[in-house]
């Protein structure tokens, strides 16, 4: 039992530090390898985008001022301006501060300015929702996985509820496995 | 994304209809549905930001990793280890099957970017079209994996007359 746990610490090791090293490559060569620019950072950081490069962002949205909706940048702080002059009114009309947007276009080197071509607006109502539903989803989850399976204590693992305590009867993990 | 229940949803109907037809052990079903959740520990980003693991780690970071086969493919494996060693295979690919319906259901939503994002990553950057069926924040996805479930959870337990539960005859 020791062994076991002292090997599968060694696996968590190795699981968390290769989560780690892919998490530190996505985020390096992420730009080179998408056709547009898919983060804030990339828009309004240290190292802006040059003339013409696309971008595609979700932003929550801080103020509107007719055709110019301007988005928080958690990053930099500094303002991200989307300019909707290109589309249709009625769909700008519809954008409010704590709205989250899906802004596409192309954008003004240097200005950290957009200029949208395709906008998805999703209001701050339903997005209030969505975590809330999401939410039950995660708890549903739990609570179904508990109400099938237990800790073992002894075992340092999950066992089904069903099943004897560990080491008493090895046969049920073994049809277990070849049944999904 | 859809919503987490609607994803969560979908995974028991999926795991329901596999034992029904013998290939999944009743008792497996809530691990599909776990899986399920998974892709969604990206949004930890919300929380605690790229930047502030970068400040901790010293390393470059995106929690979008997450929502990516690698990074499925990793936390599965995380969780599998919670299981005892029979098992923890089985219980690695029921979650990355849940995690992959996961991925499959977010490749239908609208996105003002024409494309699905680099799901398949490290295997791949590609980027398919996107089919842009529904926006996140839709109700009518979760209206639909919420009667799909609620059939299949009433068929497992015996509350449809003259039909008899999948459960209760285990």
């Amino acid at each position: 039992m020791r062994r076991d746990a002292a090997i599968r610490l060694a696996l968590a090791l190795v699981l968390v530090g290769a989560l780690v090293g892919l998490a530190a490559h996505y985020d390096v060569h992420r730009r080179s390898n998408t056709a547009v620019l898919t983060s804030v950072d990339a828009v309004v950081g240290p190292d802006p985008p040059g003339p013409g490069d696309e971008a595609y962002l979700w932003l929550t949205v801080a103020s509107v001022d007719g055709d110019r909706v301007t988005a928080r940048t958690p990053k930099s702080g500094s303002p991200l301006v989307v300019d909707a002059t290109d589309l249709d009114p009625r769909l700008v009309e519809t954008v409010d501060p704590g709205d989250v947007i899906q802004a596409y276009g192309v954008v003004a080197a240097g200005e950290r300015e957009l200029a949208a071509t395709r906008l998805v607006v999703h209001e701050r109502g339903n997005r209030r929702r969505m975590y809330v539903v999401s939410a039950l989803g995660g708890l549903l989850a739990a609570g179904a996985f508990l109400r099938r399976w237990r800790p073992d204590a002894g075992a340092l693992a999950f066992v089904p509820r069903a099943e004897r305590p560990s080491g008493t009867d090895g046969s049920d993990s073994k049809e277990d496995e070849r049944s999904g | 994304m859809v919503d987490l229940l609607a994803h969560v949803l979908v995974a028991y109907v999926t795991g329901t209809l596999l034992a029904w037809r013998g290939r999944l052990r009743s008792a497996s079903v809530p691990i599909l549905m776990v899986g399920a959740v998974l892709p969604d520990l990206a949004k930890l980003g919300t929380v605690v930001s790229p930047g502030r693991v970068e400040a901790l780690l010293g390393l470059p970071f995106e929690w979008l990793v997450f929502h990516r086969l690698g990074g499925i493919a990793l936390v599965a494996g995380l969780g599998a280890l919670l299981f005892a060693p029979g098992r923890r295979r089985a219980a690695w690919l029921l979650l990355v099957a849940g995690a992959g319906e996961h991925l499959v259901l977010d490749a239908f939503v609208i996105r003002a970017g024409g494309f699905v994002p680099p799901y398949l990553y490290p295997l791949t950057w590609w980027q398919p079209p996107a089919v842009g069926l529904y926006v996140s924040s839709d109700l009518w996805p979760l209206v639909v994996a919420a009667a799909l479930a609620t059939g299949a959870w009433a068929l497992t337990t015996g509350r449809v007359p003259g039909v008899p539960g999948a459960e209760r005859e285990r």
